[in-house]
Order: C-alpha cells, then sequence, then structure tokens
C-alpha cells in the first residue's frame, strides 16, 4: 500500500519532474549533437570523410587497444581479486588496498612516469600495458567485492555433489562473478575509448587522439565531428553487448539468513609465485610511476618549483572543481529524486538518461559543447559558464549514483513516522530527510571534486584563454618534454585524489554503477 | 486517550476498490486486532487512521474529534497518532533518547519522561544511550513504541509489529507491548496476520475479508461462535461436516453420529463446525460408557499424529464414510499411526446452512 501513498505524496512534484526533464535534457545535448551532425552531414559526404586509409588504421587501434585492453583487464582484476578474497595469500589486507591504488593515479600520469623513463613503451604494446595497469582495478574492485558475498554454500553444495574444487570454480563460482566482470569489464572498455592523455603520450592513436588532432589542426572541422560519431557508435556497441550478454539471468540469493564467510583456498606450492605476480603488478602500477616522480621531482635538470605559479594553478583547479562539484550535485538532486521516490517508466528514463552521458567519451561532450555554443548560444563560449556545464554532463553519474543510494537510506516510512510524531513537513525534512542524505550527497560532490581536478581532455578544449588548471599546465609541460617541471603538477593531482579514490573503491565494492 | 469510531470508510486505488465501507468502534483504553489475511485491505486502513492516505468517503472520529470527514482530512502531525510501523522503523541517525523524544516539544526532551516511557516499555534505562542498530529486533520494537507513546498519543496504531520478529521473541515482545499499552490504559488498533497473536492479545477482533469487516467480537466469541464457515476455518483449526438436521430441530447427523447443536435449526443439510479440541479419542477397545444414551460412538483410523510435545494433532480417517477430521489431544500419551479409535464430540456444535 505504501507505493500508492507515495503517488498520494508526489502528485505536487511538477516542479521536480520539469527540474529532472531539463537536467536530462543537458545531459543528452553531446548525444543530440552527434546524431543531428551526422544526420544533417548527409550519407555521401559522410561516407567520404570515413573512407580514408586513416580511418581504417584507427578503428584497427581502438579496437585493438580495448579488445585487448578488456581482456587483459578481466584477466588480471579477476585473478587479484580471487587471490585476496579466497586464498591464504600472506598479507591479504595490504594487498587488497594496494591492488585498488592505481586508481589514485591518472592514466597520463602514469604514462608520464613510464615514457620519461623509457621510449621503448611507445606503440600498441606499451599502450596495452599501461592502460591495463590503470584500470585493472574497475574489474578488481567489483568482482572482489562479488566474491565476498557469494554465499559459500553454493560451493560446499557443489562439493558435496563430487565436484572438484577446480571444477567448482569453473562452473560455480565465475558464472556468479559475471555481472560484476561484465559491469566492470564495461567501464574499462568506455575508460579506453575516452582515453587520450595517455595514449597521445605513448603515439599509439585512437579515435579519441585523432578527434583532438583533427580539433587543433582544423578548429572544429567536419572531420573531427565525423570521427567522433564513429567513436559514440563504438560506445554504444559497448553499452548493448554489456546489456546482452547481461541477459536477465537473476543471480540473487536465494533463502534467508546471513551469509557465512567463505572458506579459503590453500595456495600450497602456488604460495610463491602468486606473491611474486602482485609484486610485480605493484611494482608495475605503482612503484614505476612512484619512482619516476620523484626521480623527476628531486633530480630531473629542468625541476623547479614556481611556487606562484603551482599555487595559482591549484587555486584554480580547487575553485573550478567546487563550484563543478556543487552545481553537479545539485543537478543530480532531481534526478536521483524521481528516480527513487517516484520510479516507475519516466523517473527510470530520466535516470538512464544522464548515465548515456557518461558513456560519452570526454573529448566528444568536449567537442558538443563548443560547436553548441559557438552557434547558438555564442557568450558563453570561453567561459567557465561552458566548462562547469561540461564537467556537470560528464561526471553527473557519479552524483546521481551518491544522491541515489543517499535517498534510500531515507525511506518514505520514516517521513510518514515523524509525521504522526507531530512534525510537519519542513521539520521532517530538517530533522529526519536531510541529516540522513547529507553523508551520502557529500560523498557525491566529493567525487566529482575529485574528477574535475584530474579531468584533462575536455578542459583542454573548453577552458577559456589564460585559464590554467593542474591538468592543462601538466599537460603543456610534458608536451615541450620539460618533464621535471610537470612533476609537481603530477604530484599534486594525485595528493588531490587519493581521497576520491577511497571514496570510488568503496562504491565499487558495494556494486554500484561508475 | 480516546476512543475511536470509524463509518462507512471506502478506498480505491486506480478504480480497484480496496476498503467498501467498513464500521469499526474502539472503546477507550481497549485493544482492537485487526485480523486478516495479506492483502485483504488492513495496512490501508491502518494508513487511513494515521493520516497517510485520505478516504475516498466515510468519517473518522477520536473520541467528540472528527478527524476525517466530506469536508475535512486532518494531517497526520495534528492527529496525534502513535504510529509503530512493521520494523520499527527508528530513525537510523539518532540514538534511543532522541528517538523516543522526538515527538515531544524541545523543552520536554530533556525532561524526566524518557525514563518513564522506557519503564513502561520494560526497557532499561541504559538503553537510552545506544543506537538502533546496536539493539536487538525486540528492543527496536519496544523502542518503537516508547517513541510513539512518549507524546501521549490519542490512538495507537500498530501495523503488524511482531511479525519481523522471530518466533519465540514473538510471543514474549507481544505480551510486552500489551501491558505497555494496557499501562498506559492507550487505546490502540493491532493489525496482524496471525490468528494467536490477534486471539491472545486483544480485547477485540476485527476479521478482515475482501475489503470489509466480516466479524468484530471478543476473541473467545469469535472463536465460539463465528459468524460464518470462513471465519470459522480463518480462525483456529476447524472440521467442517456435512449433516442433516433431525426432525427435532435440534441435533444434526453426521459421520460422527447426532451431535447436539447450540440453536435449533429446521430439518435439512446443514455444515457443522467441530473445533479439534472437541474430538475426544477413545481406545477403541474400550467399550462406550460415557456416551449418550442413543448415541452410537463413530470408529476412526489414525493417519497421522503431529506430536508439538504440549499436545498434538491427530488425523482421522472415519468409517465407513471415509470422512476426514482433526482431533486436538494432550501430548501425554498421543496415539500410534494406524490404531483404531472410538471419537466422542464434547459439547454442542454450530451449525451453518450447507453452502
Amino acid at each position: 500500500m505504501s507505493s500508492a501513498g507515495r503517488r498520494r505524496r508526489h502528485a505536487s512534484g511538477v516542479p521536480v519532474l520539469l527540474a529532472g526533464i531539463a537536467v536530462a535534457a543537458l545531459a543528452l545535448v553531446p548525444l543530440g549533437f552527434v546524431v543531428v551532425y551526422t544526420v544533417a552531414i548527409g550519407p555521401s559526404e559522410g561516407w567520404e570523410l570515413l573512407v580514408r586509409p586513416r580511418i581504417g588504421e584507427l578503428v584497427a587501434n581502438t579496437t585493438k587497444l580495448v579488445a585487448g585492453g578488456i581482456a587483459l583487464c578481466l584477466v588480471v582484476g579477476t585473478g587479484c581479486a580471487f587471490l585476496v578474497e579466497r586464498t591464504d595469500l600472506p598479507m591479504r589486507r595490504v594487498w587488497y588496498a594496494l591492488l585498488a591504488a592505481p586508481l589514485a593515479i591518472p592514466a597520463f600520469v602514469n604514462g608520464f612516469g613510464w615514457i620519461s623513463l623509457t621510449h621503448r613503451v611507445e606503440g600498441f604494446a606499451g599502450a596495452l600495458m599501461i592502460v591495463t595497469l590503470s584500470y585493472f582495478p574497475l574489474v578488481y574492485l567489483p568482482v572482489a567485492a562479488s566474491l565476498r558475498q557469494l554465499d559459500p554454500a553454493l560451493e560446499e553444495a557443489a562439493f558435496a555433489l563430487g565436484r572438484s574444487p577446480l571444477r567448482t570454480v569453473l562452473t560455480v563460482v565465475l558464472p556468479q562473478l559475471r555481472p560484476a566482470a561484465l559491469g566492470g569489464s564495461l567501464l574499462v572498455g568506455l575508460h579506453l575509448l575516452a582515453e587520450f592523455g595517455a595514449l597521445q603520450m605513448l603515439r599509439f592513436p585512437t579515435f579519441t587522439t585523432a578527434i583532438y588532432d583533427q580539433y587543433r589542426s582544423s578548429f572544429n572541422g567536419p572531420a573531427a565531428n565525423m570521427i567522433a560519431s564513429v567513436l559514440v557508435l563504438f560506445c554504444l556497441v559497448l553499452l548493448l553487448g554489456e546489456l546482452r550478454l547481461r541477459g536477465s539471468r537473476r543471480y540473487a540469493r536465494v533463502g534467508a539468513g546471513a551469509a557465512r564467510s567463505a572458506a579459503q583456498h590453500q595456495l600450497g606450492r602456488w604460495r610463491v609465485p602468486a606473491l611474486l605476480g602482485v609484486c610485480g603488478l605493484a611494482v608495475l602500477a605503482l612503484g614505476v610511476p612512484a619512482y619516476s616522480l620523484v626521480r623527476w621531482l628531486v633530480v630531473g635538470s629542468s625541476t623547479e618549483f614556481p611556487i606562484t605559479e603551482l599555487a595559482l594553478a591549484t587555486a584554480t583547479s580547487v575553485s573550478l572543481a567546487g563550484v563543478a562539484a556543487v552545481v553537479t550535485t545539485l543537478l543530480a538532486l532531481p534526478v536521483a529524486w524521481l528516480a527513487v521516490r517516484r520510479g516507475g517508466v519516466v523517473g527510470t528514463a530520466l535516470e538512464r538518461g544522464t548515465y548515456l552521458a557518461n558513456a560519452l567519451p570526454g573529448i566528444v561532450v568536449a567537442l558538443a559543447f563548443v560547436t553548441v555554443a559557438v552557434r547558438y548560444v555564442q557568450p558563453v563560449y570561453q567561459t567557465h559558464v561552458l566548462l562547469v556545464a561540461a564537467y556537470a554532463v560528464l561526471f553527473l553519474p557519479r552524483a546521481v549514483v551518491s544522491v541515489r543510494a543517499a535517498l534510500e537510506q531515507a525511506p518514505p516510512l520514516l517521513e510518514d513516522v515523524a509525521g504522526s510524531l507531530g512534525s510537519g513537513p519542513l521539520a521532517t525534512a530538517r530533522r529526519v530527510t536531510l541529516p540522513l542524505i547529507l553523508p551520502g550527497v557529500g560523498a557525491g560532490a566529493a567525487l566529482v571534486f575529485l574528477a574535475v581536478v584530474t579531468e584533462l581532455t575536455a578542459t583542454l578544449l573548453l577552458s577559456p584563454l589564460g585559464t590554467s588548471t593542474l591538468a592543462t599546465e601538466f599537460w603543456s609541460r610534458t608536451s615541450s618534454v620539460a618533464y621535471g617541471a610537470a612533476a609537481p603538477y603530477a604530484l599534486l593531482m594525485i595528493v588531490l585524489s587519493v581521497p576520491a579514490t577511497l571514496l570510488l573503491g568503496r562504491q565499487l565494492r558495494k556494486g554500484l554503477g561508475p | 486517550m480516546t476512543s475511536l469510531t470509524m463509518t462507512g470508510v471506502r478506498k480505491g486505488f486506480a478504480g480497484v476498490p480496496v476498503l467498501c465501507g467498513v464500521d469499526l468502534d474502539v472503546p477507550q483504553g481497549s485493544i482492537t486486532a485487526v485480523l486478516g489475511p495479506s492483502g485483504c485491505g488492513k495496512t490501508t486502513l491502518l494508513r487511513i487512521l494515521a493520516g497517510f492516505l485520505a478516504p475516498d468517503a466515510g468519517r473518522i472520529a477520536f473520541g467528540d474529534t472528527v478527524v476525517v470527514s466530506d469536508h475535512r482530512h486532518v494531517p497526520p502531525q495534528l492527529r496525534r497518532v502513535g504510529y509503530v510501523p512493521q520494523e520499527g522503523a527508528l530513525f537510523p541517525h539518532l540514538d534511543v533518547a532522541a528517538n523516543v523524544t522526538f515527538g515531544l516539544p524541545r523543552r520536554a526532551r530533556r525532561g524526566d519522561r524518557l525514563g518513564a516511557v522506557l519503564d513502561l516499555v520494560e526497557l532499561p534505562r541504559a538503553l537510552a544511550a545506544r543506537r538502533p542498530h546496536e539493539l536487538s529486533g525486540g528492543q527496536q520494537q519496544r523502542v518503537a513504541l516508547a517513541r510513539a507513546l512518549a507524546p501521549g498519543p490519542a490512538v495507537v496504531l500498530l501495523d503488524e509489529p511482531f511479525s519481523s520478529l522471530d518466533a519465540g521473541l514473538r510471543s514474549a515482545t507481544g505480551r510486552a507491548i500489551t501491558r505497555a499499552l494496557r499501562a498506559a490504559s492507550a487505546t490502540a488498533v493491532l493489525v496482524t496476520h496471525d490468528q494467536d497473536e490477534a486471539l491472545s492479545l486483544a480485547d477485540q477482533v476485527a476479521v478482515m475479508r475482501d475489503g470489509t469487516l466480516a466479524q468484530v467480537a471478543r476473541p473467545v466469541d469469535l472463536y465460539h461462535a463465528p459468524v460464518d464457515t470462513a471465519v470459522a476455518t480463518f480462525v483456529g483449526g476447524a472440521t467442517l461436516l456435512p449433516a442433516t438436521v433431525t426432525r427435532s430441530g435440534d441435533t444434526a447427523r453426521s459421520a460422527l453420529g447426532e451431535l447436539q447443536m447450540v440453536d435449533p435449526l429446521p430439518p435439512g443439510p446443514v455444515s457443522l463446525l467441530v473445533r479439534p479440541e472437541q474430538i475426544e479419542l477413545v481406545a477403541a477397545a474400550t467399550p462406550a460408557t460415557n456416551g449418550r444414551p442413543g448415541v452410537e460412538p463413530a470408529i476412526a483410523r489414525v493417519s497421522e499424529v503431529c506430536f508439538y510435545g504440549h499436545d498434538a494433532a491427530v488425523h482421522l480417517i472415519v468409517a465407513p464414510s471415509g470422512t476426514q477430521v482433526v482431533a486436538r489431544v494432550l501430548g501425554v500419551d498421543p496415539p500410534e499411526v494406524g490404531a483404531e479409535v472410538r471419537l466422542a464430540v464434547r459439547g454442542c456444535v454450530r451449525a451453518y446452512a450447507a453452502s
């Protein structure tokens, strides 16, 4: 009956609904731009722009990188998750944290760490290794969470039915990990399609780097826009593929009672090789970039500490990120409210609409905002307003996920109870709803803040002339091979993203969305 | 505390009627249980009483104060109802003390009311500083009741308050909560689907069926004089025996022999309500000396015995008709499966027109 009660209470929620629709419309600007552009350019001209040897190379490169990256991340991430959660690997708690830590190092900083040591990482093999090292935690964290929540009774039942431990893992455990592994793979794929900085540094051209180069050489040319359409197509293929593979199977725990924690597998003689494996991974993913950064900071010939410039860039980054965090969280509120309290087709559709933008690479979002601004809202072009709007669209899903989870902590029943205790709607909001959702809303804002601090692609395209952030300063210095001068900026970005990583790790572990 | 009266309350959702004219009187300071299967509309009834839902029609009064009529819908915060939902729904961000004093005016929150209500629900005052997640399920329910009682509500509404507790805790918490309600001389409406709970805790039981109240009666009257066979089988174990009323009009002939009826009826086919504890088992070998003259004891074979310790439910097949009946016997000496027994019926039985 509570659903009926909900309906009555939110019949007056028209303003919230309108706000939600407005937010979803903003989030769909980039996709709309791509679709409208592709239709407008017409098939024959589009064909001409696309059928070129250069495009063929980009398709091959992008496909290779995405397929290879997903496969490697799946193997490495699932393997690590299994070692940490289900075996007697020594110092498991330490490894658990260390293997999630690469998320704190932006991929382009990782790339910088490697390329500034050796140029042998240029090209496909190097790029594949570096993106895997940067993104495998996106598979590792949800799979580890899944393994922990898995009911050991299932495995015990398989043993009791006469299955060997290995066959049990293959036939009972792995299929259960499917949703987590697929979700993680999707995230990896979308990140790889969007990756710009690391690949540009490693001189491995994909659609994203090509769009950037086109944009730089022939501002807003049709070629860049056309490649963006193909990139969006790749994203949609990934999204649909994940939906299809996930299917409608249910993996919920059947039956009541709390699950016990699972039995540990004895590593035996595999103990030393396993330990060496995770050690090596940590060295490659964390040790090398850390060593490289420290080296450039300490001994690099071009090292200097231009305190004013550093402080200025930090202040710009922090204030931009602060404004973006507040704006994005405010925009997320009506969307999350509708999804949780209203539900149904409209609520879900609006929520999914904002997620779609997250699947689009930063370069596409930036390109769309540049074009739309130049054509229709000229006054905002080259302003911080446009940059913050792009940030909001890019990182809206992070805020929506957090706010949504927070709202779910505040069921309407609690508001009913407060009402029956004599508390009016305003007092109920102040005494019950707000205190319950504030931590989650704050976490969402923090996630957006820290994502903006390390955002590179959209910032490069959209920041007004004369605005320098940590990421753009770092980028301009590495582009002119001033590695020592770039290092302090990288360090500041890592320091600022550590709290975000802890938060993101917590969300991925809970099995929430991106 | 006041009495509660509802008349002609109707409510439908999207054209589907859920409540079709409910009339109920709850005397001041008494507990009424609304008993019904899930989906019968009892939670809707409770939410209407609390003010979370507005009925389509009807009138509700707490004492002399009308809270719902055609032109009036007093919002929940002005009704002075105490609401105890299913899982307690304690505010997770507040400790026990802040939960209990939530409904009190600011100045009264620091006073001695907190201790007094905690005493009332039999919780140690030391619990006041705990957070809800540090309490057991039973304790959470008691805190939820303390929170509802603290502002001195006109009526207390309890929505299946014990259904989330496990069996042992359920009856202990149920008794503690009714003790607290009686100590506060509260007027209370308790919604439940558990007949034992309704019969043992309430002063009055209202059986709800398809959006109306089929019967409102004291527990004893409800059990012994249900209005129809559906209520009879819903409340307690029951065997319905096809029978024919004899010419005298006060006995009926059935597979268990000729049984005395509570009220005389004209001759014709009827259904007799026989409660399991009315059927007595006598070993077949023993001559039936205590039967009434002219009444042949029926012979039956034991087909199944469910032993509960204190008593046992014995499933029997009556020869020669094959009619199945259930008898409840004390757990001291239950019969074996397959044994032949004689059956006798204790007391009078109630008859219903055969459907």
